[in-house]
């Protein structure tokens, strides 16, 4: 990334002392004019707002330094350790939730859940709903724990690593499954990602290519009723739709969808049962993305 | 009606109508037709990669009112939801002074009208404040003389 020029550099002290600190991560004078702002709002004493600003300067994420983020209409505690949720990802869950039926009562599960944002936002739209989190990471579950007491939301917790335990996770069928599992692949990690996350947010819960999405064809469908599964690459949902196209059992059972995030990059691959299931699936994903399979 | 007239220049007076915050004219609201006409957008600075890769704090809203033409944005929060709320309020207000043929509307005269009052309203305190600090003063004056002249009234006399 290029380097900023001293002209702007003098420009943004000239507005404010502590600009010239936001600018490496800010890129220009409006946008670090405008993070100043939310630090000011949120930070009261003048050392933590410097403090802040510098912390900034290195690329640390604004979400840990001021302990949230939004997502939906939740404010989500947000740790060092957790991945911090994504806007992508409110979107879909967010249009998920206003899906569902505002009576009927169903169990979700989300795997990989991190700060549990997904299930919690799932919990505060549709309070009738059972919904359940996993995580391998002892620091995600303690998070979510947090962000389920602190917006007075019932969440299962379980600490269980999906990839090799899944028999022992939850019992019965699940009528929703979402996840956002690991999905940066190691090729694209240096290159694509950036500094800001590549430096602080663990790898535990960005690095992952083909690992969930094959966990998912292998262990989940035959105990789900659906599945929203976020990606970062159409490959991943093209690998999600040609495994069940070409199951000898599931290609019958199965719809599979594709849907795109409001900046037009493809990021959940979907999918439900045609028939056998105590609620109208179908219904529920009408235009939620575009039909595959 | 000379004689009237001539009177009324001296009784005239300079009254003004005392507006209250809590009854200002109501702020301009969206109707669920207006919402129809609307077409939203959620701008997170486009191109590149998405999701994990990047962590972007801000998300800025635009809405644009097909009919007139309108578009306002709004990023002021973290909070899309928050700022979709920011935006459809400024865009009522929008709205209602295009309707109004691109004049003030009753609220912002009001509005207008508020401040000024609130600013004399301030002026006035002040200036009482000053006045009664003044004499305060030099009634202190006063006294300091009066003694001061006493003193040398007794120490004129023998």
């Amino acid at each position: 990334m290029p380097r900023i020029g001293p002209r702007i550099m003098s420009e943004a002290q000239k507005i404010h002392r502590y600009l010239p600190l936001l600018l490496p991560e800010c890129r220009s004078i409006a946008a670090s004019l405008q993070e100043l702002k939310w630090i000011k709002n949120e930070l009261n004493s003048p050392r933590k707002i410097h403090q802040a600003c510098r912390l900034r300067g290195l690329h640390y994420p604004l979400q840990y330094i001021l302990g949230s983020q939004p997502f939906g209409e939740l404010d989500v505690i947000c740790k060092s350790g957790v991945l911090i949720p994504r806007w992508e990802t409110a979107e879909w869950a967010q249009d998920l939730a206003d899906r569902l039926p505002a009576e009927t009562k169903m169990t979700v599960t989300d795997l990989c859940t991190g700060t549990g944002c997904i299930p919690l936002l799932l919990k505060y739209n549709r309070p009738q709903i059972d919904v359940t989190g996993i995580d391998i990471s002892s620091k995600a579950l303690s998070l979510s724990r947090q962000n389920s007491k602190a917006l007075k939301l019932e969440l299962h917790l379980q600490k269980q690593d999906v990839l090799n335990n899944n028999e022992k996770i939850g019992s019965g069928i699940i009528d929703i499954l979402t996840c956002n599992p690991p999905y940066i692949p190691r090729r694209d990690f240096i290159k694509e990602t950036t500094l800001s996350v590549k430096l602080y947010e663990p790898r535990l819960a960005l690095l992952g290519d083909m690992e969930f999405y094959k966990n998912l064809v292998e262990k989940w469908l035959y105990r789900s009723n659906s599945f929203i599964y976020e990606v970062g690459d159409i490959s991943q949902s093209e690998y999600v739709l040609k495994e069940i196209q070409h199951h000898t059992v599931f290609s019958s059972l199965w719809h599979v969808g594709f849907r795109n995030d409001s900046n037009g990059h493809p990021r959940v691959v979907y999918g439900f049962r045609k028939e056998g299931t105590s609620h109208n699936m179908s219904t529920i994903f009408q235009n939620y993305g575009q039909l595959m399979h | 009606m000379l004689r009237l007239s001539f009177l009324k220049r001296y009784f005239h007076l300079n009254s003004c109508v005392s507006i209250k915050k809590s009854k200002l004219p109501p702020r301009p609201k969206l109707t669920d037709e207006m919402e129809s006409e609307f077409e939203e957008k959620f701008l997170h600075g486009g191109r590149g990669p998405g999701g994990q890769k990047i962590n972007k704090c801000n998300s800025k809203v635009q809405l644009k009112h097909i009919p007139s033409g309108i578009v306002v944005e709004c990023q002021e929060t973290r909070s899309r939801t928050q700022n979709r709320h920011i935006a459809r309020e400024k865009m009522a207000f929008k709205i209602a002074q295009w309707k109004n043929g691109g004049n003030p509307i009753e609220r912002e005269i009001a509005v207008l009208a508020w401040e000024k009052q609130s600013k004399r309203s301030k002026e006035r305190k002040s200036k009482e404040k000053h006045s009664l600090h003044k004499e305060l003063k030099r009634a202190e004056e006063l006294k300091r003389i009066k003694e001061e002249e006493e003193i040398l009234f007794r120490l004129t006399q023998p």
